[in-house]
């Protein structure tokens, strides 16, 4: 089955333009790979327009493979060049004020 | 000579709290006041009787008379108050054989035991409970309550409440613990905020009522400002007959009817996301699609019009001649545009038959290649969903032709459990694919449906479900106009069913 | 020794090899004869002494109870293989780990270092279970790791590694090893190397030549030996090593004398083999099983848009490409030139040397170095087709250096001192020479500018050709209750791999009930229906397992992990109980009974003339074809069956492998003639229905039933055949109620159920129903006939063939 190629388009995962070349591809791929492996901080996450991922060697591996293929490039050029622009973390939606927390307990029917 | 008077002012205190359950109305009041009167004049008859009895040395009968005459008077209170918050479930389960006179007081122990696991802190309860409810067959809306209650003490709050609320399912019926279903149902939904859940409950008298659920039915009319809710003194007084008055005060309190509805208001759907028109069709379409991924709930006009984004993109000379391009540039296999075009097609449809099940949503109305697609894919995904699930089910019935040879029914309750949610999927599925899915989905269940209860009926005696099956089966019959099994449903519900309640 | 040392292994069928390359030169191992291949051969004498190789192949002939060759072929399967002189039996893996022992050996003792850790090749297209018994038989040959790589991207390799015109443009491997064909079109630009496409044919080697010759060279004897005659199976060994011989001699010259020295002993007559054989009747016997390695050549040029001609060369692999008919074929039919200058017999282990490199994976035992400096992890390429790869690194312990430097070996280079981040990590890349090994020498300066001294002082890059991760062989996925499979690796997944999906349970799992099991069964294959797919372990998540009941349509998270040794991982996660369950099955390659292969061909067979009379009734021209295609396979697996039943175990699992592709292939067929039956199905389902609701129907069946029909009308429109399959279920339900209604019905109905008593769970009841059921009949008692008929319907076992085919899977 094939995935919608938002969160995790291949130029996405690997941070690099739609029109990287197939060699800067394999050298941001080996690089992320070390930084990985070695536990850079800012290697842990990619930008999407879902907002961030978390970025592991296997998603890096896949998408430096998918990239290899030309057929696999161009539909992952296709929504990577026109998707909208990454967007930040949101913050956490905040808690819902509708209920009473903790009534059940109180009631006497359990927590 | 205060013998008889003793007995009848006894059944009567009895009669006034099986009568409240029956009322939502000033009734319940009434009838609540009406037992507290007489519960205090027992109290105190009984207490001076037990008192002149110890005086004249026959201590004795003031130990039968505590026994006989008081405690099944403070059971309820003690149980509630007492022993479920210390988690005693054992001495929960023999001292509520004392509370409740009439039949099949097991029932009630067993499912009091169970809400004692609740606060029981060595976690080693529920087997115990387990094998009291497993003795018990065939299965009746105690091992069904019982069942839940201990999957809320487990704190499987999602398992627990279609499972409370599937014993209004079942034929067998003990009021005293459909109390206890009905009371943790509405303050779940309080404590989730649901006031409307309950306020519907309250309206159908789908569970009896107590006290306190009677309080909360009236804190949920006003909060929605449902037609007939009390007003402040009613309110006040039925507040005064519940349990738990100090934590309740506040609900009371914040119990204000909505302000009333502005005219011109819009309806309470997510604004819709509106996007830059001069954007071309493909980015379009992304964004559409993007804004319908991130929603909370997808409306259907967002569904559709996310699909309709599509399948201009699709159709949009520049997406084909941009991909025409690309592919000569990247030296693409032959056929690559068409293959793409495919493959984002599927994986469009896909994503969103996944948003549309999530939300339960219907097939959109747009009749595009994305639009056929995804009603189509919708429609085959719910069937095939539903069909796997009957299909499962009913294999039981033949597992010894079966390889995996797992023998005969399972327990009871997991039996039930398996209906039940067969019973709920069919629901989701027939609610978001509207009456052409449900026509269609009718049929498959309807054969393994009728052939599962016959078999519970003829081989385990298992009326109760049989029965609630068969109910379900004659309303959906009756839903798609099924002459056949509108027929056959008739015939098997109309079978006397048989439970502890009834039996002589 | 300073250099690294990547190695590689061909672990072949018929003959092994080994090679090391040294990050500049790659070199093929020699043993201890001198040779550079080993023949895949174990002899166990009779004090249980292990003999492995060319002196093990002495005793093919002499004692082929005794000494086991081509096991290759029956890794991952439960067959043991015995030997009755030692009387102790051995699996396959336990073979090939002599194998690889023999060869770790021949590299200790040519390189005086021993290896740990080295790249084996497997055919493209093996399975989990063989991948697995081959990581299994590296360990216990004593490596500590191991990663495995198909056999085509390993020739590729090679073959690229030494190109002198830096390899760009589109080539192919003609791999035609000893018992099965792979061919793998690649693609070499900017100095990375990408398969393109791979086709093959599993059922065509080396082999197949041999037995051509053997059954040519039989077919000449007094007395004829067979292969279904297991006392025929001693001649036909003799035979078969000469027909070998002759046949590696014909390469040569133009003429072979087959001659043995001992008479075969065939039905208790001895015949002597004095026989001529000439090089143009081996090429007119082979002839046609090279012509269909080059129709595989064809399909998958054509397959990626190419013509013959379009090719750039031709890489040729395995011992059968040395003949020179081979060789002549192939250029002639795909219109390029040949390669030359590579070793057809040792290629693929050189490609896997290189590979090994490429992981970074050294050969030598780890060593225990005394950090002599500052400790700095590295990650960088061993090998890089990229002029300018990058270095990361990271300091150990607090206090890193502040600036750092990577100098070049020839002095020419060094790179800008890069910034060491407080955390110790640092980034910077290096200037590699073209085609060369080049070594940096890594400088760090304190805050202060004072040297610091660095473990380790200097890293090794090597320019050339690279490839990617090993990819997936095939298609992993999980068999779901429908009978499809959902996917979860495709096939050319870069591995290792993992990928999660959440699924739903289509039944309740009762808490405490053993027999009560979720199963997730993981299957691989190409075909979207679970049954013809190869069912490689299974996740069972039993009732008695659970910590609470598992309700139907409750979410399971599984995982699926695969490693590049071709292990499998899997792991279920129910977050409606929050309980995790990993324990996966492995399943081996089923044993292939002859009596069963009988069994399972015979039905095909009757499949195949049921589809063919349905393909000419609906004039389906290309089915009729492709059943034309299946009946020839079918034919050479009955060969394989043959062979099988005079104890040929190898022969079985080809059998075996042949008849689930023809059943997959069979499978297309009926897929391809189910539409204009479901069509004719359809109408004939409209019409009756229209008269018997239209005769006995109430108003409102009439109108349903009207929105029915259009609904089948449109959906033969959009030949949507899973909704017109609904919608005839519902006209037929509607046809059903209306029909009921008649008195005719149900005496119809009770003669069709009384014909299938022989079915009925409970005989003696279903008996008893037949004589009150003609009771009723006779009296003409509708009610009572009724329901008899009911009574009989529920005796009537469903169909349980829906749910094998999905191998019992409890998600959806």
């Amino acid at each position: 089955m094939h995935e919608l190629k938002l969160e995790d388009n291949p130029f996405f995962v690997l941070g690099i333009a739609a029109d990287a070349s197939r060699i800067e591809i394999e050298r941001e791929a080996q690089k992320l790979l070390g930084m990985l492996e070695l536990g850079f901080v800012d290697a842990q996450t990619y930008p999407t327009p879902l907002g961030p991922r978390p970025r592991t060697a296997e998603l890096v591996r896949a998408a430096v493979a998918a990239l290899r293929d030309p057929y696999r490039r161009l539909v992952a050029e296709l929504w990577a060049r026109h998707a909208p622009p990454a967007k930040p973390a949101e913050p956490p939606p905040p808690a819902s004020t509708a209920g009473t927390p903790g009534l059940r307990d109180k009631l006497g029917w359990g927590r | 000579m205060w013998g008889p008077v003793l007995v009848a002012v006894f059944y009567l205190q009895r009669l006034a709290v099986d009568a409240r359950r029956q009322h939502r109305t000033w009734r319940h009041l009434a009838w609540s006041a009406a037992s507290a009167v007489m519960t205090t004049a027992l109290l105190v008859l009984g207490s001076l009787l037990v008192y002149l009895f110890w005086y004249v040395g026959m201590w004795w009968m003031g130990v039968v008379l505590v026994g006989f005459g008081i405690w099944p008077m403070i059971a309820s209170w003690t149980i509630r108050h007492v022993l479920v918050p210390l988690g005693a479930y054992r001495i929960a389960y023999y001292a509520a054989f004392g509370a409740r006179p009439g039949k099949d007081v097991p029932a009630y122990a067993m499912c009091v035991a169970a809400w004692a696991l609740v606060y029981d802190r060595t976690g080693k309860g529920e087997a115990w409970v387990a094998s009291k409810r497993d003795a018990r067959v065939p299965l009746g809306d105690a091992e069904v309550i019982a069942t839940a209650l201990m999957a809320v003490a487990r704190g499987d709050l999602d398992i627990a409440r279609p499972l409370m609320r599937s014993a209004l399912l079942l034929e067998e019926n003990h009021p005293f613990i459909r109390d206890l279903a009905g009371e943790w149902l509405a303050v779940d939904a309080a404590e989730r905020g649901d006031w409307k859940q309950i306020a519907d409950d309250g309206y159908a008298a789908a569970w009896p009522a107590t006290p306190l659920t009677f309080f909360l039915e009236g804190v949920a009319s006003r909060k929605v400002g449902a037609a007939g809710a009390p007003g402040t003194t009613e309110l006040w007084f039925r507040w005064l007959a519940a349990p738990h008055r100090f934590t309740t005060r506040h609900l009371r309190e914040a119990a204000v009817p909505p302000p009333p509805a502005e005219p011109t208001a819009a309806p309470a759907e997510e604004p819709e996301l509106v996007l830059p028109p001069e954007k071309a069709p493909l980015p379009r379409a992304i964004s559409a699609h993007l804004a319908i991924a991130q929603r909370v709930q997808p409306t259907p006009t967002a569904l559709g019009a996310t699909v309709r984004a599509w399948d201009a993109a699709l159709s949009d000379g520049a997406t084909h001649s941009w991909l025409a391009r690309r592919a000569l540039e990247l030296d693409a296999p032959l056929g690559a545009v068409d293959r793409a075009l495919r493959e984002v097609a599927l994986v469009v449809t896909d994503d969103l038959a996944r948003i549309a099940d999530a939300a339960r949503l219907g097939s959109p109305a747009s009749h595009g290649p994305i639009g056929d697609a995804l009603g189509r894919r919708l429609r085959h995904g719910r069937l095939d969903a539903l069909e796997a699930g009957f299909n499962a089910w009913a294999a039981r019935k033949d597992d010894h032709v079966s390889k995996r040879n797992l023998g005969a029914a399972r327990a009871p309750i997991d039996e039930w459990r398996e209906f039940i949610a067969l019973r709920d999927a069919y629901a989701a599925a027939v609610l978001a694919g509207g009456p052409e899915l449900r026509r269609l989905a009718f049929p498959h269940a309807f054969t393994t449906g009728s052939n599962m209860a016959a078999w519970l009926w003829n081989q385990f005696h298992e009326y109760s479900m049989s029965h609630a099956i068969s109910k379900w089966l004659l309303d959906e019959a009756l839903a798609v106009g099924d002459t056949e099994a509108i027929e056959l449903g008739n015939r098997n519900t109309s079978l006397y069913v048989r439970t502890r309640m009834n039996e002589d | 020794m300073d250099k690294p040392l990547y190695v590689g292994i061909d672990l072949g069928t018929t003959n092994s090899a080994a090679a090391v390359f040294d990050g500049e030169q790659v070199s093929v191992i020699r043993n201890a004869q001198g040779a550079t291949v080993t023949p895949s051969v174990v002899r166990l004498d009779k004090q249980g002494r292990i003999t492995v190789g060319t002196r093990a192949r002495r005793f093919v002939e002499q004692d082929p109870a005794n000494t086991a060759a081509e096991f290759k072929r029956l890794m991952g399967t439960e067959k043991a293989i015995e030997f009755p002189a030692a009387g102790i039996t051995r699996k396959p893996e336990e073979l090939s780990a002599e194998v690889l022992k023999a060869l770790r050996q021949d590299i200790h003792d040519q390189l005086g270092v021993p290896i740990e850790r080295a790249v084996i090749s497997v055919p493209a297209l093996f399975e989990l279970p063989q991948s697995a018994a081959t990581s299994e038989a590296a360990r216990l040959a004593g490596f500590q790791r191991v990663e495995l790589l198909q056999e085509p991207i390993a020739s590729a390799l090679a073959a690229g590694w030494r190109a002198d015109d830096d390899g760009a443009g589109t080539w192919l491997v003609f791999d035609l090893g000893g018992g099965t064909f792979d061919a793998s079109l690649l693609e070499t630009r900017d100095g990375l190397l990408r398969v393109v496409g791979h086709d093959g044919d599993n059922f065509l080697g080396g082999r197949d030549f041999d037995w051509a010759i053997t059954e040519h060279l039989a077919s000449r004897l007094s007395v004829v030996p067979r292969r279904n005659n297991p006392d025929h199976q001693a001649a036909l060994r003799a035979l078969r090593l000469a027909a070998e011989d002759a046949k590696i001699e014909l390469s040569r010259g133009e003429k072979a004398q087959v001659a043995l020295a001992q008479p075969l002993s065939i039905d208790g007559q001895d015949v002597d083999v004095d026989l001529e054989l000439t090089r143009g009747t081996v090429e007119q016997l082979c002839a046609p099983l090279v012509d269909r390695a080059l129709d595989v050549c064809v399909r998958l040029l054509s397959a990626h848009g190419l013509a013959p001609g379009r090719v750039g060369k031709v890489v040729l692999v395995g011992g059968p490409t040395v003949m020179p008919m081979v060789r002549s074929r192939v250029a002639a039919r795909l219109e390029t030139q040949i390669a030359e200058g590579h070793d057809p017999m040792t290629l693929v282990a050189q490609g896997a040397a290189l590979y090994a490199a490429t992981a970074g994976l050294d050969g030598r035992a780890a060593q225990v170095a005394v950090p002599a400096g500052r400790q700095v992890w590295l990650q960088y390429p061993a090998v890089s087709a990229d002029l300018t790869p990058h270095v990361v690194g990271k300091f150990v312990g607090d206090n890193p250096p502040a600036k750092i430097k990577l100098v070049r070996g020839d002095g020419a280079w060094s790179s800008p001192e890069a910034t060491v981040g407080p955390d110790g990590t640092f980034l910077t890349s290096v200037t590699l020479l073209p085609r060369r090994a080049c070594t940096f020498a890594i400088e760090a300066r304190g805050a202060g500018g004072e040297v610091v001294n660095v473990t380790p002082p200097a890293i090794t890059i090597v320019q050339g050709l690279t490839i990617g991760d090993p990819p997936l062989s095939r298609t992993l996925g999980v068999a779901l209750a429908n009978g499809h499979v959902q996917v979860y690796l495709e096939r050319g997944a870069p591995l290792p791999a993992r990928r999660t999906f959440t699924h739903h349970t289509v039944e309740t799992v009762a808490k405490g009930s053993s027999e009560s099991i979720l199963r997730i069964p993981i299957v691989q294959g190409e075909m979207t229906q679970a049954d013809l797919c190869r069912l490689v372990g299974t996740l069972d998540i039993g009732g008695d397992s659970i910590k609470d009941t598992v309700p139907t349509g409750s979410a399971v998270e599984v995982t699926i992990e695969l490693d590049r040794g071709g292990r499998l991982a899997a792991r279920a996660l129910i977050p409606a109980i929050g309980q995790v369950f990993e324990h996966v099955a492995h399943l081996l390659v089923p044993d292939a009974a002859p009596e069963a292969l009988d069994a399972a061909l015979r039905d095909l067979r009757r499949q195949l003339m049921e589809l063919r009379a349905d393909a000419f009734r609906h004039g389906l021209g290309h089915v009729i074809e492709k059943l034309d295609r299946l009946e020839a396979r079918m034919s050479e697996a009955e060969r394989d069956i043959d062979a099988a039943h005079g104890g040929d175990a190898d022969a079985a699992q080809r059998a075996r492998r042949a008849l689930l592709d023809i059943d997959g292939t069979m499978a297309d067929a009926d897929l391809a003639k189910k539409w204009p039956e479901l069509d004719n199905e359809a109408r004939r389902v409209a019409i009756s229905a229209s008269s018997t609701v239209g005769l006995h129907g109430t108003d409102a069946e009439r109108s349903l039933l009207q929105e029915v029909l259009a609904a089948m009308d449109k959906a033969r429109k959009e030949k949507d055949a899973a909704e017109l399959e609904r919608q005839m279920r519902l006209a037929s339900r509607l046809s059903g109620a209306a029909f009921n209604r008649t008195p005719e019905a149900w005496e119809l109905y009770f003669e069709d159920a009384a014909s299938e008593i022989s079915r009925c769970t409970d005989l003696p009841k279903a008996n008893r129903l037949v004589t009150e059921g003609k009771a009723a009949l006779d009296r003409g008692d509708t009610t009572e006939l009724r329901r008899v008929v009911k009574a009989l319907w529920a005796l009537l076992p469903e169909d349980s063939e829906a749910r094998r085919k999905a191998y019992d899977s409890g998600v959806r």
